[in-house]
């Protein structure tokens, strides 16, 4: 045998077939896996919906590619002794029609990757474990895709707004931002949030996801806001504060006398300088304080305008991350074992976690993406995979003058999206629905 | 093209035979040709399955039939024993903790073979010592007589590490992902050594051989692994 082919064995019996690379996770990621049970992760969708079908062969060619330029998202999760943590992904991401629910949970024992990409008709389709990145990241990975699979297909496309399958990936796009900014001894925010009122209804069966996409034209949904004196987000906001309130008043449960609370998450690379493809963000509840005689809607947006501004500062933002990032850094929280470590996570997500809000809103934005999509991609899709205890979801994303509300619900009746989009309509919108309910498709639902 | 409901004033994809939000009927639309339709963009979702649940099934299953089996014979035993203290109970409770650590976890926590070994000979041990004191009925037991500490401990310690060992030959590729719970053997392997000894003021050779195996392979691990088994503790512990 030669030296050679002897090296060669022996770099085979030393392993050479594990990806050696590991990342900490962030500190945002770190409460996802210690809560996740056999039922349910914490998992979210981005899709484009195509102008024609996909296809599937040129996106798997497109995928093997451009999961290199993303190394932090090619991994899966390993448990260690204290921590979790992630490793290379053993097995290589395979492109799959989609076929189930959207937002099915991930097997994180397993050695596929945290992320799935999925197929139909018009849709090429990414689902994310939220231990992976947030929407900023989860849209540049959909964004590169598309870029190579449309490259692959032979269309000529620009490469601005988009990550390029062929950069080399930076150190900061792989960091811990929170821990960037944290400031060891900096002020915390102290902030004791009482329970929130929780929507009632009858859940589904388990992996049931009810999606349903409104459709309105950005620039008359701006004007709506603009006489109104608030921005998009914050009009979203208000009015799913108001159709919660509507929804409360017909409520006989003891838990109606808890206040209704919206919670909104806020991209901080806005505000903290990051170029970071990991979990970035935080969540914000702004509380509707009713009053005694019933409120107009007006009544209610003005509050929320007051209550969303209060939390939207930097100190504030801060403060989140100082006391977030001073619990990890905790010597007695570095050296309880996972197992404990677990049981408390799930204690706290259950007591001040879904329980301190009412109804979830993710506000993607205007996505940013080359100006030749817009003639193959006809729209972007973001779904809130179901949470663990709460029912109802929403999402708004703008894309080429249109913006699209998703609604992902796990209880049964759409009271909540038709009260939503029959207000945007008696205000004179357009909307046009689709939905994963009552469609030719998917019939036998 | 759109379909439009009247009740909630919204236009529908032309996908839909329903409205997702009121469930009124949507009539037909005029029909389009089959070249037209292709082009159309598609809404709808494909058709959708949620997985059958019938490990969750069995799973709940098996717990209600745990406790109320725990349950009925506490209570048989109550008030069978005549001076109303439970016995006999504990040997179901046992038997259950037997199946929930062995198959039970396996099969509804899909626990690796790697994790499954380790948990395995922990507790065999431990149910190895639970007989003997049922047999014996104390704790206290002389050396000789102490076969869950001298045979059955150090016995089960080195089987698990062959075991390990084996299948981390047959995987050699990946022989990495056995470093941790291999090095945990090792360590307990060194359990009955040093309890035999506290108890006793002695040293019993099965528990030496237990224990000298244990340092072998740990050995082994650093010299061969080298640095790939370091870099494995360092992911393992977050250094």
């Amino acid at each position: 045998m030669s030296k050679k082919r002897i090296k060669e064995e022996l770099q085979k019996l030393a392993g050479d077939n594990v990806r050696e690379e590991w990342y900490k996770l962030d500190n945002a990621a770190k409460i996802y896996p210690s809560t996740e049970n056999g039922r349910w992760n914490a998992v979210y969708r981005v899709c484009t919906v195509m102008k024609e079908k996909v296809d599937v062969y040129a996106l798997q060619k497109a995928l093997d590619i451009v999961i290199e330029r993303y190394p932090a998202l090619n991994v899966m999760l390993k448990k260690g002794a204290f921590w979790y943590y992630f490793q290379g992904a053993d097995l290589k991401p395979v492109v799959s029609k989609e076929q189930n629910y959207p937002c099915q949970k991930f097997d994180i024992k397993s050695r596929n990757p945290l992320f799935r990409v999925l197929y139909s008709e018009n849709r090429i389709i990414v689902e994310f474990s939220h231990c992976l990145t947030d929407g900023f990241g989860s849209i540049n990975f959909l964004n590169t895709l598309v870029l190579k699979y449309l490259n692959i297909l032979g269309h000529d496309v620009g490469i601005e707004n988009v990550l390029h399958y062929n950069d080399t990936p930076i150190e900061e796009e792989l960091e811990d931002s929170y821990m960037r900014y944290y400031e060891p001894g900096g002020k915390k925010q102290v902030k004791v949030e009482a329970k929130a009122y929780h929507l009632p209804g009858t859940t589904e069966l388990n992996g049931v996801l009810n999606i349903v996409h409104g459709e309105v034209p950005s620039n008359e949904l701006k004007q709506l806001a603009k006489d109104q004196g608030v921005t998009i987000n914050q009009y979203v906001i208000g009015l799913v504060a108001y159709i919660c309130y509507l929804e409360k008043q017909k409520d006989q449960h003891k838990n109606r006398k808890r206040p209704i609370k919206v919670q909104f998450t806020i991209n901080l690379r806005s505000m903290l300088p990051s170029q970071t493809l990991r979990n970035f963000s935080a969540p914000t509840n702004v509380e509707l304080k009713e009053k005694a005689e019933k409120m107009t809607f007006e009544e209610v947006l003005a509050i929320v305008k007051v209550e969303s501004e209060k939390g939207l500062t930097l100190d504030n933002m801060r403060q989140f991350i100082n006391s977030n990032c001073s619990i990890e850094n905790n010597i007695l929280m570095k050296i309880v074992p996972l197992c404990v470590k677990n049981l408390a996570m799930k204690a706290a997500y259950y007591t001040v976690g879904e329980s301190l809000f009412t109804f979830a809103i993710s506000n993607i934005g205007n996505v940013k993406a080359p100006s030749s999509f817009v003639d193959y991609v006809d729209r972007y899709e973001f779904i809130l995979g179901s949470q663990k205890y709460n029912r109802n979801a929403v999402t708004v994303g703008s894309y080429n003058g249109r913006t699209t509300f998703t609604f992902s619900r796990r209880g049964k009746g759409a009271s909540i999206e038709r009260s939503f989009f029959k207000f945007l309509t008696s205000k004179g919108l357009n909307v046009t629905i689709s939905s994963n309910k009552g469609g030719q498709n998917g019939k036998t639902l | 093209m759109v379909k439009h409901c009247n009740k909630c004033n919204v236009d529908i994809d032309v996908h839909h035979d329903n409205c997702p939000l009121c469930g009124a009927y949507l009539p037909e639309v005029a029909k389009i040709s089959d070249e037209e339709e292709y082009k159309q963009i598609n809404y709808c979702y494909p058709k959708q399955n949620t997985d059958l649940l019938i490990k969750d099934f069995l799973l709940k299953i098996t717990i209600l039939t745990c406790i109320l089996s725990i349950g009925i014979c506490a209570i048989i035993n109550f008030l069978t024993s005549g001076d109303y203290t439970i016995s006999w109970v504990w040997h179901v409770v046992v038997g259950w903790l037997v199946f929930w650590v062995t198959i039970g976890r396996s099969i509804f926590f899909h626990l690796q073979f790697r994790r499954q070994i380790v948990w395995d000979y922990i507790f065999s041990s431990l149910l190895a010592f639970y007989i003997q004191f049922a047999i014996a009925g104390t704790l206290s037991i002389e050396a000789e007589y102490n076969w869950a500490l001298v045979w059955v401990s150090p016995s089960l310690a080195m089987g698990a590490m062959a075991g390990l060992a084996m299948y981390a030959l047959i995987r050699y590729k990946e022989w990495q992902r056995f470093a941790l719970p291999m090095t945990v053997l090792n360590v307990l392997s060194f359990v009955p050594l040093i309890t035999y000894y506290i108890v006793y003021k002695d040293a019993h050779f099965m528990t030496f051989i237990a224990a000298a195996i244990g340092v072998g392979i740990l050995l082994g691990m650093m010299i061969v692994g080298r640095k790939k088994y370091f870099l494995e503790i360092k992911k393992k512990f977050h250094m």
